[in-house]
């Protein structure tokens, strides 16, 4: 699959109300994500797979920033892929929240997760452990937290 | 922003192109090959008169009607290995019908629609069942072979054993049926298939979910594409493509053979991958799939006419898609 179908993978309903994709649309669909969200593309007809990492993550990206989104829940948005990417990312979240999407963004890098969020749930074996303000926590906070040791007291 | 060495816009015309309209270019390249070959090889210039390539677009019909349906199977990512079976059984329905006395457009119609429901059935036992596609196909195919035998004792079923003449006249005239040049009805019922089927899948959303399918299923199954829904429409599309091949064969030989279209799920497949659709998903097109069976049927007639006996036809049809599969590779290797 090219970059331009795996962009328009996700939201083919609107691109074909009558089950007949148009491909215009499309095109600059494409064409307009490929811009915003600078991925570093050869052309909309590469193949995906050969792209590295941070692209192909941006790709995924754009899928769902098609259909207009409200909410956003990233999983570890930031595996895997190298530094400037990284930073994209970083800038595309907070440009989307300053539009007023809300995203929930999992992840398991304590500086990422302190640079980037305003309130941080910390979860324990499944269950939230802590809610902390981002401005006023440090790294010690949360993975005290996440460790579970608060729980350790209070059975003592 | 430190990788600045990627971004290097191309603009030519191949770079525009899709992976599988290249294929379909190098594979154009190589049939163009072959045809100019045979008519210098070919003594007597048998090979380039108009009978002949009347006969070769005949023979084109089964590899490609039955290719079309494979190409939705293999893009998707699964194989049918019961479209030769399904094309029997389907035969040995709408000859069974006629000969009870249903009027023709009706018997067609059953048959079709028969097609779909072994469609469904490979479907089920893939989707549903779990099973392998090469292995459920497999099975479905001794399924319908065996049904086909069983309804007919192993006897071909001939159409005269319908009962009015008009009838017969008509089931006659869909595969055996000329255009007053000569042309076939049947080529001109396999190009108005394929240019539908090529519309659905270059155009349509549950074309693009096939590919979706085809190339990364997780990623599809991801952006909410409905993968069981969707490889179950292309084992229907190839159910349906083999029964309408049925009809075709059964009516231009006069009879409904049980063992009508053996193996030619193989040839169909070969005539796929020759035109350039990839064995493993994703990628591939309908035009692929008629430049293959095109290629299929231009060496099967000019061996014949050169007078190669049929055994080494075999041999080199099997070391020529063998030598197309190693050149593709080699191409591909070259270029990663």
């Amino acid at each position: 699959m090219d970059v331009q179908y795996n962009i328009n993978m996700a939201h083919l309903k609107q691109l074909a109300p009558m089950g007949v994709i148009n491909d215009r649309e499309g095109h600059s669909n494409a064409e307009h994500y490929v811009d915003a969200l600078r991925i570093r593309t050869p052309g909309l007809r590469q193949r995906a797979r050969n792209l590295s990492g941070g692209n192909q993550q941006k790709i995924v990206l754009a899928k769902w920033l098609c259909n207009d989104v409200k909410l956003l829940i990233v999983d570890e948005p930031t595996r895997g892929i190298d530094v400037g990417a990284k930073y994209e990312v970083y800038e595309l979240f907070n440009r989307l929240s300053d539009q007023g999407v809300a995203i929930i963004m999992i992840s398991s890098e304590l500086p990422e997760v302190l640079g980037m969020s305003d309130r941080i749930l910390v979860v324990h074996e499944g269950t939230i452990n802590g809610e902390l303000d981002a401005k006023k926590t440090n790294q010690e906070e949360i993975l005290y937290l996440a460790a579970g040791y608060n729980k350790t007291k209070k059975a003592q | 922003m430190n990788q600045s060495a990627e971004t290097k816009p191309q603009n030519n015309l191949l770079s525009k192109l899709g992976p599988s309209a290249k294929k379909a270019m190098l594979s154009g390249t190589g049939l163009i090959l072959l045809f100019v070959a045979f008519c210098f090889i070919v003594p007597g210039g048998k090979f380039f008169s108009k009978d002949n390539l009347i006969n070769i677009t005949q023979q084109v019909v089964t590899y490609s009607i039955i290719g079309f349906g494979l190409t939705f199977c293999l893009i998707c990512g699964g194989t049918d290995l019961s479209a030769g079976s399904s094309l029997a059984l389907s035969g040995i329905v709408i000859v069974s019908l006629l000969s009870w006395g249903v009027p023709l457009p009706i018997g067609i119609i059953i048959c079709l629609i028969i097609g779909i429901l072994m469609g469904i059935l490979n479907g089920f036992s893939i989707e549903v069942l779990g099973v392998v596609p090469f292995i459920a196909t497999l099975g479905t195919q001794w399924v319908f072979r065996g049904l086909a035998n069983v309804a007919v004792d192993g006897k071909p079923l001939y159409t005269t054993s319908i009962p009015s003449q008009a009838v017969q006249d008509q089931f006659y005239m869909l595969g055996g049926g000329r255009l007053s040049f000569g042309l076939p009805y049947s080529v001109i019922i396999m190009l108005v298939y394929g240019a539908i089927l090529f519309f659905v899948l270059a155009k349509t959303r549950v074309g693009r979910q096939i590919y979706a399918c085809g190339s990364n299923l997780e990623a599809a199954k991801l952006s909410g594409i409905n993968a069981t829904r969707t490889r179950m429409f292309a084992y229907c599309v190839s159910g349906f493509s083999a029964a309408i091949c049925g009809i075709l064969v059964t009516s231009r030989i006069n009879s409904a053979q049980p063992m009508a279209g053996q193996g030619s799920e193989m040839e169909a497949i070969a005539a796929s991958v020759l035109g350039g659709v990839s064995n493993t998903g994703g990628e591939g097109s309908i035009g692929n799939t008629i430049i293959g069976a095109l290629i299929m049927g231009v060496l099967r007639n000019g061996l014949n006419l050169s007078g190669v006996n049929s055994y080494w036809q075999n041999v080199v049809i099997g070391i020529i898609l063998v030598a197309a599969c190693a050149l593709e590779a080699y191409r591909h290797k070259k270029l990663t």
